[in-house]
Formats: C-alpha cells, sequence, structure tokens
C-alpha cells in the first residue's frame, strides 16, 4: 500500500521572503512550506546560505529546506538590494535569523520593509531579547539550551550538566515562530496590517522546560538534573544484548494507581502486590533502589523491543530507547509516509516530514533546493520579470 | 521598567473545546489561548484534569503543574457519562472552530465523540488528537508520557555519555514540543477553513513529533549508516567540532559552566576567543589554527579553554566570550532564570495573581508581538466559567444552570 501522502495545502498562496540560515530560521519557513506556502530563500550566489557548507555535511542543508525554492541574489550589491526590497513588496511574510544587527545593516531592518510593506509580517529570530545583558550574543543551539535551563535539568544525580541531543534551541526555537507567523497571518485578513514577531531561543528553551519551574515553585530551590524521588518507578532499565541503547524507559503514573499491580503481575511478582512496602507511590520513592532492582532482574532478560511490547500489552507505559539508527530503519515509518525517500543532487537520504496528518495524511517532501535553483522562475513569477532581464542580472553578479 | 503582557487578540472570536489533560494536548491548547482563542476546556465535575493533581505526598492538590499549562483557559465541568452531559458537549462542538483530545488511544471514540460523530454535528470543525504513537505503529495502541515519547522518538539515545546508560533530557518536548507541531497545524488549517468552509481532521503523535526535534543527529546517521551516539557535553569530541564543550567555572557548584563553542561556518570565532582568553600567542599557531587541526588536539584546546575559564564565574565568561563575538553561554539553573531581572522586565516572566496559589511567576509565550508579549491570565478553578460559557454559547438561563449542577451533570 501506498504511504497516505498529499500536501496540505492550507497555507497555498503565502509568500515567505526567506532570509534564514543553519536552523532556528529554516525550520520554520520549512514547517510553512509544508503546510503549502512558497517559501523564496534568498542566498548570495557565491557558495549559498552559511548552512550548505558549515557543517561539511549535505544531508543538514537538506533536512532543513525541503519544499523551498532558492534564488540567488547579491545583497552586497545596489541592484540586488533593490530587487530583494521589490520581492518584500510581494510577500506576506518576512523572515530573518542574522547575528544581531545584521539585516539592520544590509538595508533590510523592521523600519524599512514594514514602510515598504505595511501588511508584511516580519519574523526574527534571535539568540537573546533585546533588553537582556547579552542581546549582541551569538547563539547556537547548544548556547541556547546552556542559558534556557536545559542543560541544568539533564544529567545523572550528582553529575556534570548535560546538553540533550536534540535541537530544541534551534528547531524548538523555529516552530514558536511559525504559529506565531500563522496567527499573524490569521489576523491580518480582518485587519490587513502587519505585525512584527520577535522570539529568542534562550526564552523558547524555557518554554519546553517548564516542568522545571514547578518542581522550583514546590521546592523553592533550582531544579535538580532528576528530580530525586518524584515517582518510583521511573526511568531507564537495562535490557538484554547489553548495548549503548539497550535499555526500556517505564514508569507508573502517580495519576493511575493501577499501573504498579499490572507491573508486578507482568514481571511474575504478584507476591508483592498490596505490600505496603510498595504499595503506593509515596512508599515505592522511599524505597527506589529495591523497586528499581525488582525491576531490572526482570528486564535484563528481555530485549527493549519484547519489554517494551510487554509492558505496553499490560497497559504500563514504557519506551523502548531507540536510537536513530533503529528508527531510520523501522519500516511503519515509510508505510505511514512519516519517513520519506528524497533524492537531492546525488544523494539519497530517508528524511521526516512534517509530522501532523491532515485528513490521514502527510506532506509530501520535497528535496532541498540546489543554490539558485529557482532563481528565473520565482523572479519571474514574484516581479514579472523576463529570462533576459533575469540574464542580464546573472551576468552583473547580482543573481 | 517592565513591559506588560498584552492581550495578543489574533485568534479573537475563535472558540476551542478543549477535552485535553496533562501536558501534551494542554500546551498546544494554552498558545491558542495566549494568542486570543477562547479555550473552554472541558474537565470531569468530580476531580478534573489529572495534570490538577500531580504533587507527590498531596494527591489532591498541584497547581504549580496546571498553572504551568493552562493559563488563559475557561473551566467547565461536564459529566460526560451522563445523557444530558453528552448532549450538552455536542451542542458545544456545533459552535466550536476547534477541538482538541489527547486521551488514551480509543477513549474519545468510546465517549461517543469520535471523528465520524463530531464531523457529522459540524462539517467545519478542525478536529485534532494528540497520541503517543501514530495509528498504523506497531505501538499504536500503547500509553505514553513525556519520557516515553523521548525514549521511543530517539531524544534519549542522543543524551549523555557513550560509555553509560542514556539519560532522558530534563526539557518535557516531548509532551510541549508535540503540542506545538499541532497548534501551528490548527492555525493552518483555519486559514484554510475560512476560504473552503470545510474542516480538517488533525493526527499527531508524540513519538514523531520527537524525530522532528533530533533532526541533525538523524542527518549523521544518513552519512555514516551508524547510531548517533550520545558524547556527553564535558569535553569537545575528538575528530568533531572542537571547541564545542561545558568549560569547568568558579566557584565549582552543580551548574557552574559556560558553553563555548566555535562555528565551522566562521573561521574568526576561535582567533576571538584566543584573544578574550589572552592567548593571541596561539593566534596563527598551525597546531590549533583550523577546525581540522583542533579535532585532531580536541583534549588540548578543551584544556586550553578551561584554563581560563576555571578562574572566571559562568557569568563572567559568558560576558567576556560572549561580547568578544564567539557563541558562549552560562548553564543557568531555575532559580537564576525565575530571578533575572531583565526577563521579567521583558514580559517574558511575569508574575499571576490567582485566587488560591496566590501570587506566582511563570513564563509566557515567548514571541513577542509588536514589541510586546501575551499577558498570562492565571489557569482556570475547576468549573469556574461553567455558567458563563454555558450562557455565552448556549444561551442557557441561571436556573438551568442550577438544575444540571444538581443532578451533577456539571
Amino acid at each position: 500500500m501506498d504511504a497516505p501522502i498529499a500536501p496540505p495545502n492550507c497555507l497555498s498562496g503565502v509568500k515567505v521572503l526567506d532570509l534564514t540560515q543553519f536552523e532556528a530560521g529554516t525550520t520554520c519557513t520549512e514547517a510553512l512550506a509544508w503546510m503549502g506556502a512558497d517559501i523564496v530563500k534568498i542566498e548570495p550566489p557565491n557558495g549559498g546560505e552559511a548552512g550548505r557548507r558549515g557543517f561539511s555535511d549535505p544531508y543538514y542543508f537538506m533536512t532543513y529546506n525541503a519544499n523551498k525554492r532558492s534564488v540567488t541574489v547579491n545583497l552586497k550589491t545596489e541592484r540586488g538590494l533593490a530587487l530583494v526590497k521589490e520581492l518584500a513588496k510581494k510577500a506576506d511574510v518576512f523572515t530573518e535569523n542574522f547575528a544581531p544587527g545584521a539585516v539592520e545593516r544590509l538595508g533590510l531592518g523592521y523600519d524599512v520593509v514594514s514602510a515598504l510593506n505595511p501588511r508584511i509580517i516580519y519574523a526574527q529570530v534571535k539568540g537573546f531579547g533585546d533588553g537582556m545583558p547579552y542581546e549582541k550574543g551569538l547563539s547556537f543551539d547548544p548556547v541556547a539550551q546552556a542559558t534556557g535551563g536545559a542543560m541544568s535539568i539533564t544529567g545523572e544525580p550528582g553529575g556534570r550538566p548535560i546538553k540533550p541531543g536534540c535541537t530544541i534551541g534551534d528547531t524548538g526555537t523555529g516552530m514558536l515562530l511559525a504559529f506565531s507567523i500563522v496567527s499573524a497571518l490569521y489576523q491580518r485578513n480582518t485587519t490587513g496590517k502587519g505585525r512584527r514577531l520577535q522570539v529568542a531561543m534562550q526564552d523558547s528553551v524555557m518554554h519546553y522546560s517548564r516542568g522545571m519551574f514547578m518542581s522550583q515553585a514546590r521546592t523553592g530551590k533550582a531544579a535538580p538534573r532528576r528530580p530525586a524521588a518524584a515517582n518510583t518507578p521511573s526511568g531507564t532499565y537495562p535490557c538484554k544484548g547489553g548495548g549503548p541503547n539497550d535499555y526500556v524507559y517505564l514508569l507508573t503514573s502517580r495519576a493511575n494507581p493501577e499501573h504498579w499491580p499490572r507491573l508486578l503481575k507482568l514481571i511474575g511478582r504478584e507476591d508483592l502486590l498490596g505490600d505496603k512496602r510498595y504499595d503506593t507511590a509515596d512508599a515505592r520513592v522511599q524505597r527506589e533502589a529495591e523497586v528499581d532492582e525488582i525491576i531490572a532482574a526482570w528486564t535484563r532478560r528481555h530485549t527493549k523491543e519484547e519489554a517494551m511490547a510487554q509492558l505496553s500489552g499490560a497497559g504500563v507505559p514504557s519506551g523502548a530507547v531507540f536510537d536513530s539508527n533503529d528508527l531510520v530503519n523501522e519500516p511503519a515509518f515509510y508505510r505511514r509516509g512519516i519517513l520519506q525517500k528524497m533524492q537531492h543532487g546525488d544523494h539519497e537520504m530517508a528524511m521526516t516530514t512534517w509530522p501532523v496528518r491532515f485528513d490521514g495524511k502527510v506532506a509530501p517532501v520535497k528535496p532541498a533546493p540546489l543554490l539558485g535553483e529557482h532563481t528565473k522562475e520565482a523572479l519571474g513569477e514574484w516581479l514579472g520579470l523576463s529570462a533576459g532581464e533575469i540574464d542580464a542580472l546573472k551576468r552583473d553578479g547580482v543573481v | 521598567m517592565a513591559i506588560a503582557g498584552v492581550e495578543l487578540d489574533c485568534l479573537q472570536g475563535v472558540r476551542v473545546v478543549d477535552f485535553t489533560q496533562f501536558e501534551a494536548g494542554p500546551s498546544c491548547t494554552e498558545a491558542l489561548a495566549w494568542l486570543g482563542a477562547e479555550v473552554v476546556k472541558i474537565e470531569n465535575p468530580g476531580r478534573g484534569d489529572p495534570g490538577r493533581r500531580l504533587r507527590p505526598g498531596h494527591p489532591d492538590d498541584d497547581p504549580w503543574y496546571f498553572h504551568q499549562f493552562n493559563a488563559n483557559k475557561k473551566s467547565l465541568t461536564l459529566n460526560l457519562k451522563s445523557p444530558r452531559g453528552l448532549e450538552i458537549v455536542k451542542e458545544l462542538l456545533k459552535k466550536a472552530d476547534i477541538t482538541v483530545e489527547n486521551m488514551a488511544p480509543g477513549t474519545i471514540e468510546r465517549l461517543g465523540l469520535g471523528y465520524d460523530a463530531v464531523k457529522q454535528l459540524n462539517p467545519g470543525i478542525i478536529y485534532c488528537q494528540v497520541k503517543g504513537f501514530g495509528a498504523g505503529s506497531p505501538y499504536e495502541k500503547n500509553l505514553a508520557f513525556d519520557m516515553i515519547a523521548q525514549a521511543a522518538g530517539g531524544p534519549t539515545s542522543v543524551t549523555g555519555y557513550g560509555d553509560r546508560p542514556p539519560v532522558k533530557p530534563g526539557p518535557s518536548f516531548g509532551d510541549t514540543g508535540t503540542g506545538m507541531l499541532m497548534a501551528i497545524s490548527i492555525l493552518a488549517a483555519l486559514r484554510e477553513r475560512d476560504r473552503t468552509g470545510k474542516g480538517r481532521r488533525l493526527q499527531v503523535a508524540m513519538q514523531d513529533a520527537m524525530i522532528h526535534y533530533m533532526r541533525v543527529p538523524f542527518s549523521r546517521t544518513q552519512l555514516s549508516g551508524k547510531a548517533q551516539i550520545r558524547g556527553g557535553s564535558d569535553r569537545s569530541q575528538p575528530g568533531g567540532l572542537v571547541p564545542s564543550a561545558l568549560y569547568p567555572c568558579k566557584p565549582g557548584g552543580p551548574n557552574d559552566y559556560v558553553y563555548v563553542f566555535c562555528s565551522r561556518g566562521n573561521a574568526d570565532h576561535w582567533q576571538r576567543l584566543l584573544k578574550a582568553i589572552g592567548r593571541e600567542d596561539l593566534s596563527g599557531d598551525a597546531r590549533y589554527d583550523t577546525q581540522d587541526a583542533r579535532s585532531q588536539r580536541a583534549a588540548e584546546v578543551d584544556e586550553i579553554i578551561a584554563a581560563w575559564t576555571r578562574q572566571h564565574t559562568k557569568e563572567e565568561a559568558m560576558k567576556l566570550i560572549g561580547e568578544a563575538g564567539v557563541p558562549a553561554g552560562a548553564v543557568f539553573d531555575t532559580v537564576e532564570l525565575m530571578n533575572d531581572p531583565s526577563l521579567a522586565e521583558r514580559g517574558i516572566m511575569q508574575d499571576v495573581e490567582h485566587p488560591t496559589t496566590g501570587q506566582y511567576r511563570m513564563p509566557a509565550w515567548p514571541v513577542r508581538f509588536d514589541g510586546a508579549p501575551a499577558k498570562v491570565k492565571p489557569s482556570p478553578l475547576l468549573g469556574q466559567h461553567s455558567a458563563e460559557v454555558l450562557r455565552q454559547w448556549l444561551g442557557v438561563d441561571e436556573k438551568e444552570v442550577e438544575a444540571l449542577r444538581a443532578e451533577g451533570i456539571l
């Protein structure tokens, strides 16, 4: 059966002038692209966006720029800048995530662009908000995760802080901005007016880490790396095979007292049913090491997949620790269209699409553009430039 | 002066019937509420959302968790197991633009409020579901919480040290991360509905959403054909980007570290860093001058930087290195963030007055609209808005509300 793939088209007709680079900005416009917007990515003719080569990794760029169009324009030439201003007049959304001050130095700051097009949604990502003591600081994902609190709550109890391996500083920020852009577009239907949107990566990381503030509110102390004695059992348990990711995460929720007896029955420890030492969440917390060993004695005899299947079958929340290779080789993701094969130049890659399904179907992934691939097409469509005019601009080094 | 939050009225007039609980769903509808939608949370008259009572040792009272994810919403209590309660919620659904649920698999259908039933009542509705695993996944019936999604979606595998057990990332993006993806999709569908008149069914799985936040490890796996293994954060990875690690700071407390990073995209970062730490003597030294050279000498490079950071607090280190034009971030903990005056001045942290909890401080929607953040209003008391919503949406009068209350329906 073919994977259920169909373009959502919800944002068809929305024109985005995209000056983003790396990940925090590009994930935002990619999400808009997946939902049907026309993303015109402006890149310098010489080498393109920094993310194309910064990581000596073609997959990095492909991952964050699917379904977009690439137009090369030299913004340091007068005519190149004029051309981008013409594009801004036609656009619904303008996005950028340059270093602080850079977009203004280019001559494309908020005041300039909103004067050209009062209907435009002007959206910016920075590392830190203006008004912060480090507002001029450069930021990349790990810097945002350090300063937004994520690292302070990640690690082993008593150990050093650890950076979460996923890029919530970047992609997480991009998602908050994408949501805000679509809200502002929605409002513009009635007001006809654009808005200025600004998001800081530090602030965004806090948004994804709000559980830490409730821990602090309860105790008055900085939230620890692992909330000691918050819930038992809750954690990763070792599984058969003994490899670096052969673990299963399981927990018994405080909100459902049935999870614990279900777990005991599954692991053949009915003898502990009703035993006061373990019967309530608060009692188990007092005997965390004992409880962990009771469970580990069982998980060690099973692979992580078996353990997850049996635990879940018994109604206990559990998840095997799947690594990137386990996931990329899981056939169900391809059947469901969440992973799709994409061809980009000489590379084939498996890539995730926008993970929300619309009427049962997911958006098709189209390969990230080659540098300048759509210069002719997009300038023709947005500005009505002829092939001859574009060739002349090319000769002059403007596009 | 502090920027007070403003009422962001982008979604004014948009009505949401909210069946969500815990965090994955509530973070989504809270985002809609912050941007101006009217979010009516449907709760069980007895105890409400289980997210109201997760505090260890206080099974009936956990204001903190609930406040975080339910600000700016209304609460309507309704017994969905009574025929009259079900009837009332169906009337509400007819008036709604959006409905969202994240109950265990199969539950909403058993309540008689599955997609087909609701679509019949209101073909224009955006019907949204968050589950742990996607329909068609081998685990589609499984229960899921944040930690389960982070294990099964990959983030746990890339967090921690390679030779030690994996570590669950502290942030709950298994929940909030999923909620945000749904929120974006809802608005896209809403925009389309305003033109076509047709609703949409939206579904997201927490496992799938996790992969969306770890696409860098995915892109590495494509390149290497191997699982991306966690590398800790206490040292730069030999053969990888150098420097890129947490460096120890004065006075050596559990969070006294600063992350320092030199981008591959900008060769100047290294030169600037040498200047900031007073090691201009190494400028032009072939052993360290290029990214490739440094990646062969990761431990040496780390020690050059650590020798300097150990003499500074994390705040000083961040300021001095950051101002030199090198990415640097101190590891701030919750107390430091909560008490950071500039976060409060910018309205990113707001103080809220709650009728029973009193004053508490919480982070607001972090995107600023025309310079101002959304205003945070306290999470609702259980059933606080039952009468108001029934009157405004359905024209139910005070007397009938009293009768419904007496029968245990509200």
